[in-house]
């Protein structure tokens, strides 16, 4: 399959131009077919024997815009209108012009050209593949609605990345710009389009940065931003932790007195291993099992330094695809929204267990566990280690227990999402008990971590992946295939968090120091966790409970408000908060909790 | 294999007291093969000898071979300590950073930059930026392949076949001269299909360490332009070639100038010397700003899934640097200073082995440019190297210059006449 789109390079001679590609054409058709001889793929220094290379390969055809025939798929146009149609949102760029053959084989529905080329190497080669490649293209879109089936796409009824509202191939829409013109067997559409990007639309904003955006706008002295989940001291500044302001202090002293000896070190900004600086991986895991824990000293977990908890998902992720195709992977509703996004970029497919019980504004156990046990065996569990974002619920020990026994019996693999160690109950060990409970029975386990709340290292992108494994020789191939995963994703990880987590969790000085800080972070937020339920049942007469609030845990509380009393807390109070009803505690003052009672009183009582 | 998998495993799962032995994940997941580039490092650092000199990595070392943190970078550093750096970027910083990146691509008077017409992010390092194109090339142009030099940083395979996008390769590189093979070049540009993504490296060519003259990127450009297909440069190694900022970026701006719309992944990893620090940028060339907003929103779309945001550490540096007048003028003075010395030990390395009788043509050392040497040397060369002389490179008998120093050139030339004089 061969396409063709040309861009006029001398604006001045288009017609000329045209008609030379007109009498070119067939002449092109011939040099064409021979390119696919001419340039073989090359698998040249590849060595690395991916398991991708065992897919299908795409049906060829470099550009979605335009398609000629090649041999032996000719037949007549049966309806020569069935045209491929521009967006015509910017079509008033009239600079360039680009011209599209349009394929014989044209479908009567009008598909697009994507949609038409699986169609047609479905019926005519029957590959297995070809469902995986619509899921793939499907999975494209961020949002779970767009993921199309084969049928809808049969249909012709999908468009192409839906989701994030492409139009590349806009069915809908006429182009008043595009003129067609029959010559013999071949349709041409001559479309007055610019670029290869045209058909690229505004990806939807994130959720929870959307919030800051629009408080950041706001003037109201009252306002509250109670969206985004990064700590805040009592006056509701950032707060950088002090034993990270000691360590970044010793770096740069470094530079000026200690250079020789820093560089001896190498502790210079040469690249780190694709796996992560060693010393920081082997805190990590220890910070997370326990120094002594039997799957450290057995070797068997393969650590690899990530970008936080998003990029250490992400590996996870991308491993889970590799090696367990068509594995599900279950995430709790609701999950921290990032979470969906991570699994279709990776191309896993997910489905929900349920959570959190708005009647009760806690924990749905009884839905979980049956959730969990009608998954397919051999799953992926999500789970949250501590403080369930966005709902902060945990399951208690017990409940954790029976989850575990779900698990195993059903053969899944827990997959846990450790973003808070330290930060829910103030110690680490209480936060990781989840971890350690499944780890001591024996389980194989992932486990992603995250240092950017409870170090406040945000920005610095440090966390870690973990696979623990049953033999350290699984655990020792396992980390080779993590690496391969990372190595075509951003080669090596940064330096700079790691050193500042292994030089904090590596001085024992400076560990306590971080220790002590890390509860009296946890504790500024109970503190305005009770003070708010406090405020909240002295005003409230109605006989409401509102002790869910003092049952959650970490920096998050789900209010249980809905989205228009969400609305009403912004727009009359002035308080930014996910419209979910989430709100961060972290956002929160002792002296703004009679205040932001007021406001849910009201959302709750006023609004419906 | 899913299923035959779980059939194997559940016949032991249900003993509730666990017995590690019985669980099996992992079993099927085999030891991956190593990186050649990485896995030189590490068969460097497991040898003993005081002679062994590391050919393998690109990274800059001075002339005692040790590694470099530049002055400026020193300078930034004490700069940025104190400022609230530990929360997310805030975008002033951000969109300051990739503004001063791409005047570096385009020059700063350029056009493309008075009118907003590029989408630019920060990325993880050239690598980081690469895979990020990738995947915006394979969420909108679903069908379309990438076209590679051949040779090309090993890397760039395995970005492109984990963004699930079919390669191809096109002619670069000529045994024979150990130049360019341009004709092969144009012919393989001249009937790949209309409208191809090519992959092109604008300056110091990795690994070969050649670049088309000023003329042959005229032609590429023009037939590209013809064929209308898509550049996308990845440029490691801004300044090293020349020494000079704006002349090593000389082949993206005659495609600008031609009228293309192109990519290009940036990075400062070799040029700042911030390898470890992930910093880079990708920006996409649009038609107008609007269409870069839309860009710009998918490609952070597609980093959010990835890993959320770049790591800030770098970022601070980088704009440090950039931004302010005085750094930046030392940077580019130590940017010259690290090409010259490359190229005097260049110029050495020739002239050694032309004194010890090399009946072979060492020209093409001093015609490459940049941070590699290709040096032609057969893997069996390579080898002997290794195991005679401690001397580390990469199979493909690229050599990096870098790991050339004034104390080590003689015994390097020295080792490299041994093996290659009966061949």
């Amino acid at each position: 399959m061969i396409s063709r789109r040309k861009k006029s390079f001398f604006p001045g001679a288009k017609a000329i131009f045209l008609l030379f590609l007109i009498l070119a054409a067939g002449a092109t058709l011939v040099v064409a077919s021979r390119v696919s001889n001419l340039m073989k793929p090359n698998i040249g220094p590849n060595d690395t024997n991916f398991p991708q290379s065992n897919r299908p390969i795409q049906p060829s055809g470099p550009n979605p815009c335009s398609y000629v025939p090649g041999p032996g798929h000719c037949k007549a146009p049966s309806d020569a209108s069935s045209s491929i149609q521009h967006d015509s949102q910017c079509s008033e760029d009239l600079l360039v012009h680009s011209v599209f053959i349009l394929p014989w084989y044209q479908n009567p529905h009008k598909g697009n050209p994507v949609e038409s080329d699986l169609r047609r190497f479905s019926v005519e080669f029957n590959l297995p593949g070809i469902s995986m490649a619509s899921t793939m293209l499907s999975l494209t879109s961020a949002t779970p609605s767009a993921s199309l089936s084969m049928q809808e796409i049969l249909k012709g009824k999908a468009r192409l990345g839906s989701g994030t509202g492409s139009t590349l191939f806009n069915k809908e829409k006429g182009n008043p710009f595009i003129k067609e013109k029959s010559f013999g067997r071949i349709s041409m559409t001559v479309a007055v389009n610019a670029s290869c990007f045209e058909g690229i639309a505004m990806a939807p904003p994130d959720p929870i940065l959307g919030v800051s955006e629009a408080f950041r706008a706001d003037t109201d002295a009252k306002k509250l931003n109670l969206g985004v989940g990064a700590y805040r001291t009592e006056e509701l500044q950032p707060y950088v932790l002090d034993v990270v302001n000691k360590v970044s202090k010793l770096y740069l002293s470094n530079w000026y007195i200690a250079e020789r000896l820093m560089l001896e070190r190498s502790e210079n900004k040469e690249y780190l291993p694709i796996e992560g600086l060693a010393a920081f991986n082997k805190v990590t895991a220890e910070l997370l099992f326990g120094a002594d824990n039997p799957v450290i000293n057995q070797q068997r977990v393969a650590t690899v330094q990530g970008l936080s908890g998003t990029g250490s998902l992400r590996l996870a992720a991308a491993l889970i695809e590799r090696y367990f195709p068509g594995a599900q992977v279950m995430i709790s509703s609701p999950t921290w929204g990032n979470h969906k996004n991570i699994f279709n970029d990776a191309r896993v497919p997910w489905s929900e267990y349920r959570y959190y019980d708005p009647k009760t504004v806690g924990l749905d156990f009884e839905g979980m566990i049956s959730d969990i046990k009608a998954a397919p065996d051999g799953s992926f569990i999500v789970l949250h280690g501590c403080a369930h974002n966005p709902t902060g619920i945990d399951p208690t020990p017990e409940q954790w227990e029976k989850i575990a026994d779900v698990i195993q019996e059903k053969n899944h693999i827990p997959f846990f999402d450790v973003a808070y160690q330290g930060f829910a109950s103030g110690s680490l060990d209480e936060d990781a008990s989840s971890v350690r409970l499944f780890a001591a029975r024996g389980m194989e386990l992932l486990v992603a971590q995250s240092y950017s709340k409870n170090l406040g290292l945000y920005a610095e992108r440090i966390g870690a992946i973990n696979v623990v494994c049953s033999s350290a020789d699984a655990a020792a191939r396992v980390k080779s295939q993590l690496k391969r995963i990372a190595r075509p994703m951003y080669s090596n990880p940064p330096v700079h968090g790691a050193r500042i987590v292994a030089n904090v969790v590596g001085d024992p000085a400076l560990f306590n120091e971080w220790k002590a800080e890390m509860e009296m972070m946890a504790g500024r937020i109970k503190n305005v966790r009770q003070k708010l339920f406090d405020s909240l049942s002295a005003k409230d007469k109605s006989g409401k409970d509102w002790s869910f609030i003092l049952k959650q845990i970490g920096m998050f509380s789900f209010t249980g408000l809905n989205k228009t009393q969400s609305d009403n807390m912004t727009n009359k109070w002035h308080v930014y908060m996910t419209k979910d009803g989430r709100i961060s505690l972290a956002g929160l003052s002792l002296a703004k909790c009679e205040y932001l009672a007021d406001a849910i009183m009201d959302s709750y009582h006023n609004v419906s | 294999m899913w299923k035959s998998f779980l059939t194997r495993t559940s016949r032991c799962f249900s003993t509730s007291t666990s017995n590690i032995k019985t669980l099996k994940w992992w079993d099927h997941v085999a030891p991956a093969p190593k990186d050649p580039i990485t896995s030189v490092t590490e068969a460097f650092l497991a040898d003993t000898s005081p002679t062994k000199i590391n050919l393998g990595v690109g990274a800059y070392r001075d002339d005692e071979g040790k590694p470099v943190v530049l002055q400026c970078v020193r300078e930034a550093e004490a700069k940025i300590t104190g400022c609230d750096f530990l929360e997310s970027v805030s975008s002033a910083v951000s969109s300051k950073l990739v503004e001063e990146s791409v005047k570096l691509v385009y020059g700063k008077n350029s056009d493309v930059i008075k009118e907003g017409r590029f989408a630019g992010v920060q990325a993880l390092s050239g690598t980081g930026a690469c895979r990020l194109f990738a995947e915006f090339q394979r969420r909108f142009y679903p069908e379309s392949r990438i076209y590679l030099p051949d040779p090309t940083w090993s890397n760039h395979h395995n970005i492109w076949r984990d963004a699930l996008v079919p390669e191809r390769t096109f002619h670069y590189y000529h045994p024979d001269s150990k130049g360019l093979n341009f004709a092969a070049l144009l012919d393989d540009v001249k009937s790949a299909p209309d409208g191809s993504f090519f992959l092109l490296h604008p300056c110091a060519h990795n690994p070969t360490g050649v670049d088309p003259t000023e003329e042959q990127w005229r032609e590429i450009s023009y037939h590209f332009k013809v064929k209308n297909h898509f550049p996308f440069f990845d440029m490691a190694y801004q300044g090293f070639a020349t020494g000079d900022l704006d002349r090593d970026a000389q082949s993206i701006r005659i495609f600008v100038e031609d009228g293309h719309l192109i990519g290009c992944a940036q990075s400062f990893a070799k040029n700042m010397g911030l390898y470890g620090h992930r910093v880079g940028c990708l920006n996409v060339l649009c038609n107008d700003a609007k269409q870069a907003v839309a860009i710009k929103s998918q490609l952070q779309q597609i980093a959010q899934a990835m890993y959320s945001s770049p790591p800030v550490h770098g970022i601070l540096l980088v704009s440090a640097i950039l931004s302010d007048p005085d750094l930046k003028a030392l940077w580019m003075k130590e940017v010259k200073v690290m090409a010259n010395r490359i190229q005097s030990l260049r110029t050495t390395l020739q002239e050694s082995l032309e004194q010890l009788g090399s009946s072979l043509n060492w020209e093409h050392i001093t015609n490459q440019v940049g941070m590699f040497c290709f040096s032609g040397l057969t893997p069996e060369q390579v080898d002997r190297l290794l195991r005679e002389f401690h001397i580390y490179m990469t199979l493909d008998g690229r050599m990096s210059m870098a790991g050339v120093t004034t104390g080590n050139v003689s015994y390097l030339a020295n080792a490299i006449h041994e093996v290659t004089k009966f061949g």
